[in-house]
């Protein structure tokens, strides 16, 4: 693998890795940490003139496996029982993996939303407000939040593919 | 359908329970990891990075050359050995390069070097750079700043 195919693996998995990670670990600075100790070890191997033969696949196990150890080191044992990943040679399904991309790609939709637009968004599906609620916290009409909402969703399908039939009408629901 | 509705559901909820502005600095992290921040640079910043450095070399380098040069007062005269000039591959020379492709790139070392490149990358990349310095230390730089694996024939 040269720096410049591993660039390439780098920008098209990095964000993917990561939300795969933030789903074992639940820390978002404990995911970053192993993805990135991940790549780093990659990249001493591209320095060693070493081929990796399928890097996706190599990636996605290498993570599962370092995010496992570091949830053990934890001593954070209580979760490991309902995990479905195990540690090992096995493959990362690829639904796991058709979850990573979506997850990262919605992240990035979030990231590029007008910051207004993800306020409302982050109070009604993080904090679980209800529109009025969000509506009397900001100073703003109902009809503005629901039309926030609707954009937000708008914006994450979008950056996801074509819309799904029916689904804009399920959008001020969700 | 409805699955895809869960699925994206579900991401929707769990990027939205977890997102933080800069979590995850993809090009911040790509740099430290490969130790060489100015390599993915886009190629204008490389380009005036190197320009200020270089010039900022050159200045230094006359500066002290001045200063180095100057007779001691009441110094005999010496005469100066005819030193023969560098060939032009180690000699410190001026290269500039406007969107240049690689063929234009080994016209233009050929020009000012005299010395002929081998192993130039097949691709489409296109260079823009003003250096100062020698043949290898130029090559040296197109390399990290490409990945490529350029050499000078022997």
């Amino acid at each position: 693998m040269s720096p410049g195919e591993f660039k390439s693996v780098f920008q098209r998995l990095y964000m993917p890795l990561c939300m795969y990670s933030l789903r074992i670990l639940g820390s978002g600075d404990d995911a970053a940490d192993v993805v990135q100790d991940v790549f780093a070890g990659v990249w001493s191997r591209v320095g060693e003139g070493e081929e990796i033969p399928a890097p996706g696949p190599y990636l996605y196990r290498a993570v599962r496996n370092a995010s496992l150890n570091r949830l053990r080191s934890r001593r954070d044992t209580v979760g490991l029982d309902s995990l479905d990943e195990v540690a090992g040679d096995a493959e990362v399904a690829p639904e796991v993996m058709e979850r990573a991309e979506r997850d990262a790609r919605i992240w990035r939709a979030v990231d590029s939303l007008p910051a207004k637009c993800r306020e409302v968004f982050l109070l009604s599906k993080r904090d679980g407000l209800a529109n009025k609620e969000i509506a009397g916290r900001l100073g703003i009409s109902v009809k503005t939040v629901e039309n926030q909402i609707t954009k937000a969703f708008r914006k994450l399908r979008g950056d996801l593919g074509s819309l799904p039939l029916g689904s804009v009408f399920f959008l001020p629901f969700l | 359908m409805q699955t895809d509705n869960n699925s994206f559901s579900d991401s929707v909820s769990f990027v939205a329970r977890h997102w933080r502005r800069g979590a995850f600095p993809q090009r911040e992290v790509l740099a430290d990891i490969t130790g060489r921040r100015f390599l993915f640079m886009s190629r204008r910043v490389a380009a005036a990075v190197i320009a200020v450095a270089a010039a900022g070399c050159a200045v230094a380098a006359f500066l002290w050359y001045s200063h180095a040069s100057r007779p001691p007062e009441h110094a005999p005269v010496v005469p100066r050995e005819h030193v023969a000039a560098p060939p032009p591959r180690h000699a410190v020379r001026r290269i500039e390069l406007l969107d240049a492709s690689m063929r234009q790139i080994a016209g233009e070392v050929r020009e000012v070097y005299g010395v002929e490149l081998v192993n130039l990358p097949s691709d489409d990349a296109r260079l823009t750079l003003s250096y100062e310095g020698t043949a290898d230390d130029f090559v040296a730089t197109v390399n990290d700043l490409l990945g490529s694996d350029i050499r000078i024939a022997e």
